[in-house]
């Protein structure tokens, strides 16, 4: 066998001839034992430049990427870096006179990592909240209630600028509020939410009194009354009236439920009903054929609650598993997280995820576990490797309209396996184009059960879980976890114990 | 799972967690990129995407293996290029070594540890040649001149010490078991 050392210090030092590079390519394709090798040899030359470098260590977070430059920060300024622009807008002191001031929040968390109180004034300039929901009150007497991510431009006293995301504003004195292709003005005394999505479109929805909306680019303009809603693209588009569309109210900070942090629930649910399907379901993501008997609902928790719930059921035959959902999302069925992509979540850009055991030997409650959380794993650590324990994620690819489905096995998450042979699945959106449902038939074989499937009077182990997330499909907002182990805690991917049951009928 | 919103906000957090792991991603990276320039461009580009992230890092996972993953996708694109201008080693290797050295962090932490100890007990003279090239950010030969030596004796004077550090290493870890 070759001794790669020479040609690794070679690697180091820049002095590879291209034959060498060509040998060293050959022989670290697939041998861990030398690629182990290689990296303990450059690990050596790492380290002396880390420790002899010039400016004697590495640099902090960089104000801005400079590349190839010695360009180097002193670390007293980095937990300024990169957010200066949004301080100076939140948290100038003095001089010149604010024109709104933050009056609540809930879950919010600020582009530049502050935490603003209640009262804090608000100067001219740009605010970008990443998550949660934020009340304003401006000088004129008119609040808006952002919800993040969200990007807004207080203009004055009178006035702000949406850039992004979505806001709820109510006044009862005139207000001027303007969008990327919209003017919104007003005679005082209405409510309305806009919403400015990724591609620029804005939906503009009145809940009450009468809002004059202009149109920047063509300067026509028309007036919209309480309960309608349109789309502003190239032309405006009447869309569904959907009073949850937006977050209104935020939670006060004595409602025992608001806890309002993300897109939340409490799981209620301990089990879940796994009904006998007596003829094949046909997958069209159309539930008239399905017994919903065993079907439960959970809903997130206010302010998030009416427009971020599931009604999901499991059905079974001798073949298949069946999962159904009816999800109410925002933004359904947007997922720009493509199934080639390979990586090991693929949730963040919204769907479901279960977790499944058809270990009918272990029933319920699972003791298995994962590698620890709260500390660096030790080489004895074993996570358990029950491949009989699936973790499921569904969700909708948009650019290339597939029902995708990852499974990963056992608390270690081993052989893990994107739109695999042995699934059916169909995603259809709400008619208001404000949800989706979802039906999957997943086989046996899949879940490592094909020799011994569940049967009638078992009860096994499922957890259920829903993302969302915002406009672009990306971004991950938050999430609903139900079928839950009351008397278990911790996290349902560490610890199996957390599961709920799944009874079969 | 409710987000732990502990005191100083979130962003405090992933700073001060950040902080003392950006001498070992900078090794990572170092590991992987050889020259120096390289590798301070590929740490601060890195870096300004943790930063940039860091919304989407989720606190219950490993800060370190999250960011070995921010770093291992900039190590790629700057293989993927540096490999259209000169054949070095295949962009698809090195990523397969930084699959490795994410894999097996425990075993490499574990040898710097070990190289700390080495490092202390390197004699005189290597360590002033180490200091010589490595400190100043001279190229070999500058520092051969600087010497009155060869560029190519300096080279593999500089092998022989990192030579003499990775045995100091593996023999430490024998011992240790």
């Amino acid at each position: 066998m070759t001794d790669i050392r020479p040609l690794a210090q070679a690697y180091c030092d820049g002095t590879l001839s291209p034959a060498d590079a060509e040998r060293l390519n050959a022989i670290l394709r697939d041998d861990p034992a030398a690629q182990r090798v290689f990296l303990e040899v450059t690990a050596v030359h790492a380290r002396l430049q880390s420790e002899y470098g010039p400016a004697g260590g590495v640099d902090p977070i960089p104000v801005r990427a400079v590349p190839r430059s010695r360009f180097r920060v002193p670390r007293s300024v980095l937990a300024l870096a990169a957010a200066v622009l949004v301080a100076v807008v939140l948290f100038r002191p003095g001089s010149p006179p604010s024109v709104a001031v933050l009056t609540n929040s809930s879950g919010a968390k600020w582009t530049n990592g502050s935490a603003p109180a209640p009262g804090t004034p608000l100067y001219p300039g740009r605010v970008k909240l990443d998550a949660g929901v934020a009340e304003i009150a401006f000088g004129s007497g008119a609040v808006a209630v952002v919800e993040g991510p969200a990007e807004i431009e207080l203009v004055s006293a009178g006035g702000a600028f949406l850039h992004a995301g979505q806001a709820v504003v109510r006044a009862t004195a005139a207000f001027a509020m303007e969008t990327p292709t919209l003017h919104v003005a007003d005679r005082g005394g209405y409510e309305y939410g806009v919403l400015v999505e990724p591609s620029g479109d804005t939906v503009l929805q009145v809940y009450d009194g009468e809002v004059v909306a202009t149109r920047k680019e063509s300067g026509d303009s028309r007036e919209l009354d309480g309960g309608r809603a349109v789309r502003v693209a190239g032309s405006v588009e009447p869309v569904p009236f959907w009073p949850e569309r937006f977050v209104r109210v935020l939670p006060s900070k004595d409602d025992p439920t608001g806890r309002g942090t993300q897109p939340y629930n409490r799981a209620a649910f301990e089990s879940v009903d796994v009904l006998p399907a007596r003829t094949p379901l046909r997958i069209d993501a159309d539930l008239s054929d399905w017994n919903l008997a065993g079907r439960f609902h959970a809903a997130c928790e206010p302010p998030y609650g009416d427009n971020h719930s599931v009604e999901a059921a499991m059905m079974y035959d001798a073949d298949n598993l069946y999962v159904s959902d009816h999800v109410r999302d925002p933004f359904p069925m947007r997922s720009q997280i493509s199934p080639r992509e390979k990586r090991e979540l693929y949730g963040g850009g919204g769907g479901v995820a279960l977790r499944i055991s058809t270990d009918r030997r272990a029933g319920w409650p699972l003791t298995a576990e994962g590698l620890p959380l709260t500390r660096k794993p030790r080489s004895t650590d074993r996570a358990d490797t029950n491949d009989k324990l699936a973790f499921l994620m569904l969700w909708f690819h948009r650019p290339s309209e597939e029902s995708c489905l990852q499974i990963r096995y056992g608390m270690d998450f081993h052989g893990g396996v994107v739109n695999p042979s042995g699934y059916r699945g169909a995603f259809r959106a709400d008619p208001d184009g404000l949800g989706y449902t979802l039906e999957y038939a997943i086989s046996w074989e899949l879940l490592h059960a094909a020799a011994d499937p569940p049967r009638a009077g078992d009860v096994l182990a499922a957890s259920w879980l829903v993302h969302w997330a915002d406009a672009t499909g990306k971004v991950w907002k938050g999430q609903l976890i139900d079928v839950t182990n009351p008397r278990e805690t911790g996290w349902n991917f560490q610890r199996a114990a957390t599961w709920g049951r799944a009874v079969y009928r | 799972m409710p987000p732990a919103d502990l005191p100083g906000g979130p962003d405090d957090r992933f700073v001060t967690g950040l902080i003392p792991l950006q001498t070992r991603l900078y090794r990572f990276i170092a590991g992987l990129v050889p020259v120096r320039a390289d590798a301070e461009d590929v740490f601060q580009k890195a870096m300004l995407t943790a930063w940039q992230e860091r919304g989407k890092y989720d606190p219950d996972r490993d800060l370190y293996a999250w960011l070995c993953g921010i770093a291992r996708n900039h190590v790629r694109h700057h293989v993927r290029a540096a490999y259209r201008a000169k054949a070095v080693l295949d962009p698809e290797v090195i990523d397969r070594l930084a699959e490795r050295l994410i894999d097996e962090d425990e075993y490499f932490q574990r040898r710097q540890a070990a190289l700390t100890a080495c490092l202390e007990k390197l004699p005189a003279k290597s360590r002033s040649l180490i200091e010589e090239v490595y400190g100043a950010g001279k190229s070999i030969k500058d520092v051969a001149a600087g010497l009155g030596a060869g560029a190519e004796g300096v080279y593999k004077a500089v092998q022989r010490v990192r030579a003499a550090l990775h045995e100091c290493v593996t023999a430490t870890l024998t011992r240790e078991g």
